[in-house]
């Protein structure tokens, strides 16, 4: 147990602090072994281990027969469904505003998987986990199945007469009947709205999103005369410098990101070029962690750093800043317009004009004023006027449609809220908001409903249902909002008008290209149209959207005429001292879908927590709260999951805290999204709500805060000290990076010093070996994976999950380390606590040629296939574990407990039926989606060839990856993209010298440095 | 120094031990060995259908009624409609076909009652048989003459395994046997005329019906199919490795 900060500078990489005080030691399943943890939480007893011993014994004598099942065909036959056969529907998943498209995958009529559209052009058939986990949310158990008026349960029908009451009265009384929506980018949604408001002028929209977040749209107003958010496109940038922005990690728009960003990240020998990533910031965020450079910046440093950034005096800049932004100035002025800043959406509007000021005077590439996703610099100002109307008794009833603003709201919305008599929710949940209205309306999913999506070059996607809505005969928000008003209003659509046919009803093409769009799920596609041309009513009440895509009719009526005031442009004083930074999360981003386990379980991208938000602190913060004694690594674990309560000027929470090297000092970084504690069980005591210290409509991200420490511990279950790989305490390098003037000198001579001298030719090189060697004559399935393209999004654990029916475990299993998931990313750090570099490595099962699992296993349940698969059979597994204890990669999952058959229905309908569910008692780990591999050769043989072509199989990770970061195929095949990609220069396979000959190969990370010894992190 | 009595007492209790150890062992063993527990498996369904009449007599296609076994992993059930397709104009009174009825237009499915079932963690594939030109009856037996429809073969690892290691011996092949459909493609210009799936197979011509059917009893040792059909050996054909992650993932 060697400290090893010692080496924690000389560049070979750490996992955690954790790791530096104490070695490398695997904290989950495996020590957890150590203490011979029961495989029951409730120990068995003498009485009861009889009963059910004779009880099985008794059923074991009765069972000649498996019980009597059923087989129930379908009445009617449907013409396109064949049971056992999948369909995939195009669709499109809208995040919030940004449109992302989708085909959804669906066996005997319900939804299993969803994956990216190829055809979609903002992400380009790409997968975010957000995307893939909105499935589980569709059969949630906790989903709201009855309309509720008060107390008592009502048809929808019912629900919605005494809303249109409500509305009446309005009318009569001359008040406001309000409906609060979220952002989105629908632009049939925005003509509803419209009419709507012309039918029934008493009711009128505001737009609130939980983080709202008009400064882009007013910095984008100011700087382009464009009411809207511009997104850069970072594959046209060499140089891109992100200032306080998280491009890559939490935000709506990271996955059309880092499908762009990802492009020009993959260096080789005899085309040395990347792009360069500079990032100043005062978290570590996910875009930090795949920064060439990166700069911790305490955010009162922003606007001085975005001065000296465009050429300003470095007043009021330390010197730290100063450098560091002057090195930044200079590799963007020798990029011309080659070179991008990206400001966070949340920073004051002066920081992000000036951002679009230096890109204005570069002319960068990446900048387009056509490239928008709606948004609106009016939304502020809207919901601040409805605040006083509610206040002052103005509003006779409010609506909230899919918002939850009891969760996400001021407490001074929240007091004027409960001033209104009649309210109304419209949602999937029964969450906090809906709790506080006397009526509540079920709303269905959106893979249940219509709708249509336009995305920020104009593209126009259509979404379809894949299934009836599960709750029978519940419409969606856009439906039930038609039913509404066309109570009021008799005439407004029609009695039996639903938001399909209104969708139908917009457009102005023919039969057949409505049909082909809806196909292909990308209306561009059916010839270039214009967004306008296609979809002929989003020119009729919004000729004010066109110049930005669509989006303007979210701005209520009585707001419109005002301006954004000049006093908004100032700049956001940002207290120097202590200051909290509330980040939306990784995964959960606003909370929305808090009740999906998939997405709670899912791993952070920076500090791998699960099922919690932390207070995020530096080393050196900790020390000066006086939560860690010392800087050393073991006086600083110290402080981690100790709680503090932190206060600001809007409120105060307890959170534990977690320590993050990295940060800028005298921050506290958390995450907004958790506390819920309304709308389901999977959310209920999972984090704080962070909503209730940030800043009002988080127009302003960083508040100044009081830090009181706590008594007491708050246990935190991260995974990344679990299934550590043995690195010999620093001794041999797992993950590996080399510089980019390492590729320039063709160099990659680091990546293969792991042999033992005679061997250092290279990996390439195979040992001798004293059993007789495998032949693969057919297939030989092997993969690659680029190291330097992976930024850590998360989306191949999300796809896999979905995929291969991976079960959720819970905290406490997770604490355990106990998680099922069959990849992980294993996160390193390289250079010092204080801004180290990170290098993301995907870890899956290697599928080795020389398997010490297949050895130890005592009743081959793990064997090796003709084709270089490592099989896991499912039913020969007698739970051993051998075969985890020997894996040296540490990616066998064993069942401790029966996870998944014990999901409450209709979860279960989620479940691949291509895949086994597994029992307790069974180990199980990547099986190369195997299931895919067999379709793709039924496929083959059907076409009379013996062999699958290149691209025709592939997994679930990476067909997800919007990196492009995984490629899978026939290593035996020298033509495949995967044998061209093992002959990489800077591939490596973990852990060559234990000759378990690894069929994944990695391609080391490429830091856009100088040399490889320094990391050039100051 | 023990008592004759007591060694007796030994005796028979070892006797009687063995004994009852030994039927527990038969009823568990036996109990719970597929092939002995579910081959003549032949519960009561719901409606009294009957294969014999249907495939026997009336010399329907398996696939009329099984429609998408040729392209999916499952061999569907036919829904209600398929039934009612001919029962409208047939036997449209017949009491026996009252749920049939019944299910048609109260739109509520008829619960069939499983008879060949696989445990969850194998995966078999219906129409990869089905392209290999294997014989429905191969597995299925002579459905053409159960009147009550009962599992035929074991469908245990062991049996799977021996016909994948010796298919020679034990396909029937690619040839009509008593107007059960064979395992022949149906061509899309079949499948646009309207009568076809009507006709009765005798008045088909495909090379492969010209054969002439085996005595029932006599079809395990007739001719393999690659061998009359002139296709290749299914060995040659592509037949999936012998490896646990053909069938268990």
């Amino acid at each position: 147990m060697s400290d090893r900060s010692v080496h924690a500078s000389d560049g070979s990489p750490w996992k955690s602090i954790e790791q530096l005080a104490h070695g490398s030691q695997d904290t989950g399943e495996f020590a957890q072994e150590a203490e011979m943890a029961p495989l029951h939480e409730n120990s068995v007893t003498r009485r009861s281990f009889m009963a059910l011993v004779s009880a099985s014994m008794a059923l074991t004598a009765a069972a000649c027969r498996r019980p009597e099942t059923k087989l129930v065909p379908t009445v009617k036959s449907v013409q396109t469904v064949t049971p056992g056969m999948p369909l995939e529907y195009a669709s499109v998943f809208a995040n919030r505003n940004v449109a992302y498209g989708v085909l959804v995958k669906s066996r005997e009529g319900r939804p299993v998987h969803i994956k990216g559209n190829n055809l979609h052009p903002s992400n380009r058939g790409a997968s975010s986990p957000e995307m893939i986990a909105s499935l589980l949310s569709l059969y949630d158990p906790d989903r709201i199945r009855r309309a509720r008026v008060n107390r008592g349960q009502v048809s929808f029908d019912g629900a919605v007469t005494k809303i249109a009451e409500h509305i009446a009265e309005a009318q009569a009384s001359g008040k406001r009947a309000v409906v609060l929506v979220d952002e989105h980018c629908s632009p049939s949604y925005s003509a509803l709205q419209t009419a709507i408001t012309a039918a029934i002028p008493a009711i009128s929209f505001v737009t609130m999103p939980a983080i709202v977040n008009d400064n882009v749209a007013i910095a984008n107003q100011q700087s382009y005369g464009v009411n809207g958010e511009i997104v850069p496109d970072l594959s046209k940038a060499k140089v891109i410098v992100c200032v306080d922005a998280d491009p890559l990690g939490a935000d709506k728009l990271s996955l059309y990101h880092t499908v762009r960003f990802a492009q020009s990240r993959t260096p080789s020998k005899d085309n040395p070029t990347m792009s360069k990533l500079f990032v100043a910031e005062a978290q570590y965020s996910l875009t930090g962690a795949n920064a060439d450079e990166r700069v911790r910046l305490h955010p009162s440093q922003i606007e001085a750093f975005l001065g000296i950034l465009s050429g300003g005096s470095s007043a009021g800049a330390t010197t730290e800043t100063t450098a560091a932004a002057q090195r930044a100035s200079a590799a963007l002025k020798a990029a011309g317009a080659e070179g991008v800043v990206v400001a966070g959406r949340h920073l004051s509007p002066r920081a992000q004009m000036m951002a679009a000021s230096i890109n204005k005077a570069s002319g960068s590439a990446a900048v387009s004023a056509s490239n928008v996703v709606p948004n609106s610099h009016e939304k502020w100002s809207a919901i601040a006027t409805l605040q006083e109307d509610m206040l002052a008794g103005n509003v006779h009833v409010l609506i909230t449609a899919d918002v939850n603003p009891e969760y996400s709201a001021s407490r001074e919305f929240k007091a004027a809220l409960a001033k209104v008599k009649n309210r109304a929710a419209i949602n999937l949940h029964e969450d906090e908001t809906a709790r506080q209205c006397g009526i509540s309306i079920p709303a269905a999913h959106w893979l249940e409903s219509w709708g249509d999506a336009v995305t920020m070059d104009g593209t126009l996607s259509l979404q379809q249902p894949l299934i009836a809505p599960l709750n029978d005969g519940i419409p969606s928000v856009q439906d039930t909002l038609i039913a509404l008003v066309n109570k009021v209003s008799a005439g407004f659509l029609g009695e039996t008008a639903t938001y399909a046919d209104y969708v139908k009803s917009r457009w102005t093409g023919s039969k057949a290209d409505w049909t082909l769009a809806l196909q292909n799920g990308v209306v561009a596609s059916v010839g270039a149209q214009p967004l306008t041309g296609t979809v002929a009513a989003q020119s009729n009440s919004t000729s004010t959207t066109q110049s930005n895509g669509t989006g303007a009719a979210q701005t209520n009526a009585t707001t419109t005429a005002q301006t954004n005031g000049a006093g908004s442009m100032a700049s956001a004083a940002i207290p120097s001292g202590m200051v909290l930074m509330t980040v939306p999360a990784h995964h959960l981003y606003d909370g929305r879908q808090a009740n999906n386990g998939w997405l709670q379980e899912l791993p952070d991208g920076v500090t791998k927590i699960t099922w919690d938000n932390v207070a995020l602190i530096s080393p050196k913060t900790a020390v000066d709260l006086g939560l860690a004694p010392g800087l050393g690594a073991k006086e600083i674990i110290k402080a981690n999951e100790q709680i503090i309560t932190v206060t600001t000027a809007h409120g105060g929470i307890d959170l534990p805290v977690y320590v993050q090297v990295g940060m800028a000092d005298n921050v506290i970084v958390t995450q907004l999204g958790y506390g819920r504690t309304q709308g389901g069980k999977v959310l209920q005591g999972v984090g704080s709500n962070a909503f209730n210290v940030a800043a009002p409509g988080h127009a302003v991200q960083y508040v100044a805060a009081k830090i009181e420490k706590q008594a007491g511990r708050h246990k935190i279950a991260t995974t990344q000290n679990h299934h550590t790989l043995d690195d010999g305490n620093g001794q041999r390098t797992v993950a590996r990076w080399i510089s980019l003037d390492d590729v320039k000198d063709g160099n990659f001579k680091s990546l293969t010093d792991h042999f033992p001298g005679n061997l250092q030719e290279g990996y390439k090189q195979k040992p001798l070996s004293i059993t007789p060697e495998y032949t693969y004559k057919g297939h030989r399935w092997g993969m690659v994976i680029d190291m330097s393209s992976c930024t850590g999004c998360s989306s191949c654990i999300s796809a896999c999950q979905s995929e291969n029916n991976i079960p959720v475990v819970g905290k406490d299993q997770v604490m355990k380390g106990r998680e099922m998931h069959w990849i992980r990313l294993d996160r390193y750090y390289v250079g010092d606590m204080t801004n180290p570099a990170t290098i993301v490595e995907p870890m899956l099962c290697q599928h080795c040629e020389n398997a010490p699992c297949e050895n130890v296993c005592p009743v081959a349940a793990t064997t090796h296939s003709p084709e270089g698969l490592n099989e896991m059979t499912y039913n020969r597994c007698v739970g051993t574990r051998y075969c985890s204890n020997n894996c040296p990669y540490k990616v066998r999952r064993f069942n401790f407990l029966n996870y998944n058959t014990e999901t409450r229905s209709p979860l279960e309908l989620a479940f691949n039926p291509d895949v086994t569910v597994r029992m307790r008692g069974v180990m199980e780990k990547c099986t190369f989606c195997v299931q895919r591999l067999h379709e793709a050769k039924w496929k083959a043989r059907d076409d009379g060839r013996q062999r699958i072509n290149d691209g025709e199989a592939i997994t679930a990770c990476q067909e997800a990856c919007p990196a492009g970061a995984i490629i899978f195929g026939d290593a035996n095949d020298p033509k495949s993209k995967i044998s061209e990609a093992k002959q990489n220069d800077r591939g490596f396979r973990v852990l060559a010298e234990l000759n378990v000959r690894p069929a994944v190969t990695y391609l080391a990370k490429v830091q856009n440095t100088a040399s490889h010894t320094t990391t050039n992190h100051s | 120094m023990f008592s004759r009595r007591f060694d007796i007492g030994v005796k028979v209790g070892g006797a009687l031990l063995g004994a009852v150890g030994a039927i527990i062992f038969a009823v568990i063993y036996f109990g719970v060995r597929n092939d002995v527990a579910d081959v003549g498996y032949r519960p009561v369904q719901p409606v009294p259908f009957s294969h014999k009449l249907h495939a026997g007599d009336m010399q329907i296609h398996c696939q009329y009624c099984h429609a998408g076994v040729e392209s999916s992993a499952h061999s569907p059930v036919p829904t209600t409609q398929t039934c009612m397709n001919c029962h409208t104009v047939i036997k449209g009174e017949s009491p026996q076909l009252k749920l049939v009825r019944d299910s048609y237009e109260s739109g509520m499915p008829i619960e069939w009652v499983r008879i060949h079932k696989l445990p969850d963690y194998v995966h078999f594939n219906h129409s990869r048989h089905i392209r290999a030109q294997i014989d429905c009856k191969s597995c299925h037996g002579p459905v053409e003459k159960m009147g009550v429809i009962s599992q035929f073969k074991p469908l245990t690892m062991g049996w799977c395994l021996d016909c994948h290691r010796n298919p020679a011996d034990r396909i029937i092949g690619a040839r009509p046997i008593s107007g059960i459909f064979t395992g022949r493609m149906h061509s899309m210009k079949d499948l646009m005329d309207s009568n076809y799936l009507y006709r009765p197979i005798a008045t088909q011509t495909t090379e492969s019906f010209a054969i002439t059917e085996p005595a029932y009893g006599q079809w395990e040792t007739a001719l393999p199919a690659h061998e009359v059909a002139g296709i290749p050996h299914p060995k040659k054909a592509g037949l999936g490795p012998e490896t646990c992650s053909t069938c268990h993932y």
